[in-house]
């Protein structure tokens, strides 16, 4: 589908992708290979089967990396940054981050002058490209990770949704409260943990007595 | 007050607009027969604008014969028409609830197997499979089954439901009819009985047939043992009770997809659902009816299907009596 | 004079949802925000832990209510992501032409949510009667009017009904041409005008900073959509342009671009349905059956541990994500986590400081210009 005046494409085609995509690993290897970082092109599965960069990244190198992306490789948008509890992940695997980035093509914003940039028209590194970085932590009672909070605005949110849901402490965050939980939620709760199990959990029965064959009529007690 | 560009007082909005409007309207309404054309130019709507696709001549020749009744496509929403007479006017948009229904104007919206309404189980045909109970995400149904010999395998053989029993079946559930008890249940008066009657068969699952025998892994002591078929009735998990928590239904409709029997719908019926406590809104055997006019023909396969097995049992047994007797003879 | 704090909500009118702007005024004019979340916190995220992957959908169709069936397919991308399905073209044509139903049906109740709080009470009765026709297609499809649980893995639960083709395209049509209407009664009103012009400005850098994606960045002259930024369906193959628009001003975009945005998207979004309409394969007029092959896909029901998928989607408000990790042998039937990305989300704190210096008459234009939709930012 193209633009009807110049007849460029909107879409972003497979090739600007995975272009994009190599561009980014090869930079991110080459600059962070001694401390950790391993960057990857991964695709995903289904659908129209797009590129997109896998990073892994050690907890103390995470501020780091993600100041440059945003500065150097133009990743201008945090998308998600969420938690995940593996109590039988091993001794390496306790706490997993994963961080969703975007980088949105943003040229030249002048006021009262829109750039419609058509997609097939985008190089280098405007082109959009989904990040995953995921960061493994160690098993641990207080998992910790730095914040981007001053790198992304984005990034604020997520990290108090995740300190609240599932518990992974964010060093350097400003201001971190209970954004989804009741403020006055008990100290050291956080519900996606997996020691916390729903009712439901497995197909157990919900009720204690599912029949209601103990429940008594509605007037019972009244009646003499 | 601030004014806006956009928003000044003009010739168009003040006049011209207000007049059109009364043209149009006039044109709607007072245009019949030869100036039929006029009434369709400037209906509202997408009504008494399209002509339908007469499928035969007859039809044709009956749609053009009348020139006072505006015959057009009140396809894709309610009829709104206020009169034959001015079928340009209509009547609000609002369907007036009690007294008129969606389901009547619009009846391709509530077709039986694509809405999601009230849930209704045909519950001669539920085979205790429990696929509805572990596919619904919220735990709204809920069954009790019971382990037990289904009474059309209890029948003589001579009699007229004779014959229609089921065979053991690898997987299935076999019993062992307890001679004592039977006994002892024949004289038992269950008015003035000071115990429960005892269980009458020995419950086992069926590991493995071949020939004339069955090994059987029975269910109190979990051993194996391997019995003689003939002695052994079948045993049927069947289903007592049902009851499906309305209050925790989401109407998703899962459970109509999972049921493999075609027992289990989701009716088009939205009415009766309330009720003034939670326990009201717990449906057992009698709310779920279905009205089986609509899921006649998954009801009616699913009994076709049954019948045939039935016949071909019946067929079968008949063909080993004269098998029989002929040997008798011989 | 002195201030103070002001709490609006939970319960109030105009927030559009269960949700609470604490703002601190001077006068009339608001000087801090604080928005509190989480009233309908329904752990969603915790209990599709212990579901089936097609147990999950009809929760995701209550995650945004508003729009529930993009929710819903925003979930099935990334369960398909993450159980390597295919899905056969046919499909992707039926999700496409409902999802593009949603998205319509969308604009059309934030319109008529919005309009009433700027003081026009008439497009609030138009807008939902307009939306009724839409509501009704896709009844058809989905068995109710606003929880379908209409995607399955692998493909839909049913092919569009006999007639669906005829009824969508009449009805598409009517609605382009009503769009003139609201166009004609909003457009040259000077109250909706005065309010909405002016008022509510958000500057394109500090939106994209924040990640606000969706109509609200597009009314500052992002041209950024997930549909063609990464596409997926076949949004390729549908005729359709992006619909952006000027920032009005230095300061930023205001509301009535993003009101702007939103009626253009409307009507692309029709466009695009009519053009589906043409192009699907097999013919919009044949009907095959549930589970045919052209219309649903065997799908593995079971994720290998450590598998793991994500799918950004178009969501009416913005850019939804689903994050889903594999549950391995003993639990791989449900998801070992999943995690939603809400735009409103991070939507709403932005807003919050946007109202910063404006009067409080114009919390409600700012505040229901940028669509919030508390179902899917509690979850």
């Amino acid at each position: 589908m193209s633009d009807k005046a110049t007849g460029a494409s909107w879409m972003v085609s497979a090739d600007q992708n995975e272009s994009a995509a190599k561009a980014a690993v090869s930079a991110i290897n080459s600059h962070f290979s001694k401390a950790g970082v391993v960057a990857s092109v991964l695709k995903h599965s289904s659908g129209s089967k797009r590129s997109y960069v896998s990073i892994e990244c050690p907890p103390e190198h995470w501020l780091a990396l993600a100041k440059w992306l945003r500065f150097d490789n133009g990743v201008n948008h945090c998308s998600m940054i969420t938690g995940i509890h593996h109590p039988d992940g091993g001794a390496d695997k306790g706490w997993e981050v994963v961080a969703h980035l975007m980088r949105m093509p943003v040229k030249n914003q002048e006021p009262g002058v829109a750039h419609v940039m058509r997609g097939g028209e985008l190089e280098g590194n405007d082109i959009p490209m989904e990040y995953e970085v995921g960061i493994i932590l160690p098993p641990s009672t207080t998992p910790t990770v730095p914040s981007v909070q001053s790198v992304w605005v984005g990034a604020d949110w997520n990290e108090k949704e995740t300190w609240d849901l599932v518990g992974i402490n964010f060093e350097g965050h400003k201001d971190m409260v209970r954004v989804l939980n009741p403020h006055d939620s008990p100290v050291g709760f956080h519900p996606l943990q997996k020691q916390h199990r729903l009712r439901y959990d497995g197909f157990n029965e919900m009720y204690d007595d599912a029949q209601g064959f103990g429940r008594k009529p509605i007037d019972a007690d009244k009646v003499k | 007050m601030a004014t806006h560009p956009n928003a000044q007082p003009n010739f168009r909005n003040m006049f011209w607009k207000p007049f059109h409007m009364c043209i149009k309207a006039m044109a709607r309404t007072f245009s019949r027969g030869p100036f039929n054309r006029w009434a369709k130019a400037n209906a509202d709507g997408y009504h008494n604008k399209i002509e339908p696709n007469m499928l035969d001549e007859k039809s044709i020749a009956r749609a053009e014969g009348n020139i006072m009744n505006d015959v057009t496509a009140h396809e894709y929403t309610a009829d709104r028409e206020g009169s034959e007479l001015f079928p340009t006017i209509w009547k609000p948009y609002t369907i007036m609830y009690p007294y008129e229904r969606l389901e009547d104007l619009e009846p391709w919206l509530f077709e039986p197997g694509q809405y999601n309404g009230r849930i209704g189980v045909v519950w001669e045909t539920c085979t205790a499979c429990k696929l509805c109970i572990r596919i619904c995400p919220n735990d709204c149904l809920h069954m009790s089954t019971k382990l037990r010999v289904d009474i059309m395998d209890l029948q003589d053989e001579d009699s007229e439901h004779g014959g229609l029993g089921g065979d053991l079946q690898v997987g299935g559930y076999a019993a062992l009819p307890l001679e004592e008890v039977l006994a002892a249940h024949e004289v038992r008066n269950p008015v003035t009985a000071h115990t429960a009657p005892e269980p009458e068969y020995r419950f086992g699952e069926v590991i493995s047939l071949s020939g004339k025998t069955a090994t059987v892994r029975w269910n109190d002591s979990n051993k194996e043992t391997i019995e003689y078929s003939e002695n052994l009735l079948r045993g049927d998990e069947q289903i007592v009770s049902g009851m499906i928590d309305m209050g925790r239904c989401m109407f998703c409709g899962l459970c109509m997809e999972a049921c493999d029997s075609t027992s289990f719908f989701m009716t088009n019926e939205y009415d009766g659902l309330s009720g003034y406590t939670r326990e009201d809104l717990w449906f057992d055997a009698s709310r779920t009816r279905v009205l089986i006019s609509e899921q006649q023909e998954a009801v009616d396969e699913e009994l076709a299907l049954r019948a045939k097995k039935e016949r071909a049992k019946r067929a079968k047994k008949a063909e080993k009596k004269s098998a029989k007797a002929k040997k008798a003879e011989a | 004079m002195a201030q103070m704090w002001i709490t609006m909500g939970p319960q109030h009118p105009m927030t559009h949802g269960l949700w609470t702007l604490r703002v601190k005024i001077d006068g009339e004019t608001v000087v801090d925000t604080e928005p509190e979340l989480g009233y309908i916190h329904r752990g969603v995220e915790k209990i599709c832990e212990s579901r089936d992957f097609t147990q999950i959908t009809p929760y995701c169709d209550r995650l945004c209510y508003a729009s529930a069936m993009t929710w819903a397919h925003s979930y099935i991308y990334a369960a398909e992501n993450l159980l390597e399905v295919e899905v056969p073209e046919r499909a992707e044509y039926i999700r496409l032409i409902a999802n593009e139903m949603q998205r319509i049906a969308s604009h059309l109740m934030w319109l008529g949510a919005y309009t009433p709080d700027t003081g026009n009470l008439t497009v609030f009765v138009w807008c939902l009667r307009d939306r009724e026709m839409f509501l009704d297609l896709m009844q058809e499809l989905g068995g109710s009017r606003m929880h379908y649980n209409f995607p399955r893995v692998g493909g839909v639960k049913r092919d569009l009904p006999i007639g669906f083709a005829d009824r969508a395209r009449a009805k598409t049509k009517m609605f382009l041409e009503r769009m003139q209407e609201y166009e004609m009664l909003l457009d040259e009103s000077t109250i909706f005008l005065i309010r909405t012009q002016g008022v509510g400005y958000a500057k394109a850098e500090e939106m994209v900073n924040a990640g606000v994606t969706g109509p609200n960045v597009r009314a500052a002259g992002v041209n950024y959509d997930v549909r063609w930024a990464h596409p997926y369906s076949v949004y390729d193959e549908i005729d359709w342009e992006p619909s952006v628009e000027k920032q009005a001003s230095i300061k930023g975009a205001d509301c009535y671009d993003r009101y702007r945005v939103r009626m253009e998207e409307m009507r692309q979004s029709a466009l695009m349905i009519l053009d589906a309409l043409d192009k699907i394969p097999g013919g919009a007029d044949t009907h095959y059956s549930p589970g045919d092959e052209m219309i649903l896909s065997k799908a593995p029901n079971r994720a290998p541990e450590g598998a793991s998928g994500f799918h950004h989607f178009e969501d009416p408000r913005g850019e939804s994500m689903f994050y889903l990790q594999g549950g391995g042998e003993g639990r791989g039937k449900s998801p070992y986590r999943m995690s939603i990305r809400s735009p409103m989300f991070i939507t709403i704190p932005f807003v919050a400081k946007t109202m910063i210096g404006y009067k409080i008459a114009d919390i409600p234009a700012i505040m229901g210009s940028f669509d919030p939709c508390i179902g899917e930012t509690d979850r």
